[in-house]
């Protein structure tokens, strides 16, 4: 294949994976970084004749550590962080206005976004609606979920049951082409503030998670770890050193002269 | 539940969510951890004095050499991923909204410009400029980690070395000081 090729292919491969989700570039290549840098600093220290032997027996294992941990920590804080703020968008905790216009046509005066997006998106899921329904993902199933069903209207299927059960106070809003329209831009409206939103909190999540990751939480798992590492190696160098013994270097042999002396009477 | 009424917040959030990307991060990490991890090397008392210098003085550069590198890397890599994917497009109004009728890389600029032409028909063009901006950044950040497996050996590498000779002696003796100090209190203390 020639280069140009697979270079578009890639490249198609990271629109496909990232373009709709910035912060999960973020996150799997900074965790690439890290693995590169620690491989580089590693070599530093092994090449630097300027630091003697018993240094690097803490700084290289201090540094392998603060790459393994490094990359581990980095990826499971920030990934958790960007969750966590994943799911208060996409569970409506922290929503724009335009949003909470649409959502307040639909749902009733009991509901709050968030139980509503929560029902919906599972009984679109449940009759299979749309394909892109997402238990984690509740908002974003509800968007899809109901202009899938506007855009499809016919008005006499709104009566069939399997629609009812789902938007029952709701077809006011949709039953006419003038009506269908509007709702349609409102939902337009607040679907893009709500990706926008969405971007943007993962996008400030991710970064977050990986400072705190990277810059309080690793380096004080890293020095323990290392620490305890040499302390073995040094440990394990005072149990080897041998012991000293102290044998004579002659000795004196018993005099054949004295020996046989006998003072005779 | 959290509504953002106010527009400020909402322009914010959407700025920082469009202007931040890996360099930025980048940045945003050293910072901090210049201002953290030398001070948490520094008080590790489970290693010996000359050890704690030089680790203290080594965490400085890589953080600096890192940092500098990377962020610098990072925005050169971005710009080369922006010059090099253009594309054109063509629009047709659909339901009363702009959306993508056709779309063509430009071949002498076009080496990093993905094979989208199927996926993006019919997406609005709002959209797709904003799912753009994003794949020019991340792609940027590819090619910037690429990058990286060479100038962390030929840049970093040197950089990091020079600073932790010039500062280990500092370091060490800061420690010593400390070291006299701690004495002298408890010599003080002991007397009465």
């Amino acid at each position: 294949m020639p280069l140009s090729n697979w270079i578009t292919k890639q490249a198609t491969k990271t629109w496909m994976s990232y373009s709709h989700d910035p912060a999960k570039g973020l996150l799997h290549l900074g965790a690439i970084g890290w693995v590169l840098s620690s491989a580089a600093q590693t070599f530093m220290i092994v090449t630097n004749k300027d630091i003697d032997k018993d240094k690097k027996k803490f700084l290289v294992p201090q540094e392998l550590t603060d790459g393994a941990v490094n990359v581990t920590l980095y990826y499971t804080i920030t990934a958790a962080i960007k969750k966590f703020a994943d799911g208060l968008v996409e569970n409506g905790h922290i929503i724009g206005e335009k949003t909470e216009e649409f959502f307040r046509n639909f749902k009733n005066n009991t509901q709050t976004v968030t139980t509503f997006v929560q029902g919906v998106s599972e009984a679109f899921d449940g009759l299979k609606i749309t394909d892109t329904i997402n238990r984690k993902q509740p908002m974003s199933g509800a968007f899809d979920g109901i202009q899938k069903m506007i855009k499809s209207v016919d008005f006499v299927a709104i009566r069939k049951e399997k629609y009812k059960s789902i938007l029952i106070n709701s077809f006011d809003h949709f039953n006419t082409e003038d009506k269908a329209k509007k709702t349609l831009e409102l939902l337009k409206s607040g679907q893009e503030e709500f990706s926008k939103l969405k971007s943007s909190v993962n996008v400030i999540a991710t970064i977050v998670g990986s400072v705190i990751a990277s810059s309080i939480i690793v380096p004080l798992v890293r020095n323990k770890v290392a620490n305890s590492y040499q302390q073995k190696t040094l440990e394990k160098k005072q149990t080897q050193t041998p012991q000293i013994q102290y044998n004579p270097i002659y000795k004196i042999p018993d005099s054949s002269v004295f020996s046989k002396l006998a003072i005779s009477r | 539940m959290k509504v953002i009424r106010s527009t400020t917040i909402n322009n914010v959030l959407d700025k920082i969510g469009t202007k931040l990307n890996s360099p930025e991060q980048r940045l945003l990490q050293g910072v901090v951890a210049l201002g953290i991890q030398p001070f948490i090397d520094f008080r590790n008392k489970g290693t010996d004095d000359d050890t704690r210098a030089v680790s203290v003085a080594r965490t400085t550069g890589k953080i600096i050499a890192g940092t500098t590198v990377g962020v610098c890397v990072r925005y050169a890599s971005i710009a080369l991923a922006k010059n090099f994917s253009k594309y054109k497009i063509l629009t047709e109004e659909k339901n009363g909204e702009i959306v993508i009728k056709q779309f063509e890389k430009i071949a002498k600029n076009g080496i990093f410009t993905p094979d989208i032409a199927k996926m993006v028909k019919g997406m609005p063009v709002a959209k797709f400029e904003r799912n753009y901006r994003n794949y020019i950044k991340t792609w940027g950040t590819v090619l910037g980690v690429v990058a990286m497996v060479f100038t962390n050996f030929l840049i970093d590498v040197p950089i990091t070395k020079a600073i932790t000779k010039k500062l280990t002696p500092k370091v060490k003796a800061k420690i010593d000081n400390d070291n006299n100090k701690n004495a002298r209190k408890q010599v003080k203390n002991a007397a009465f």
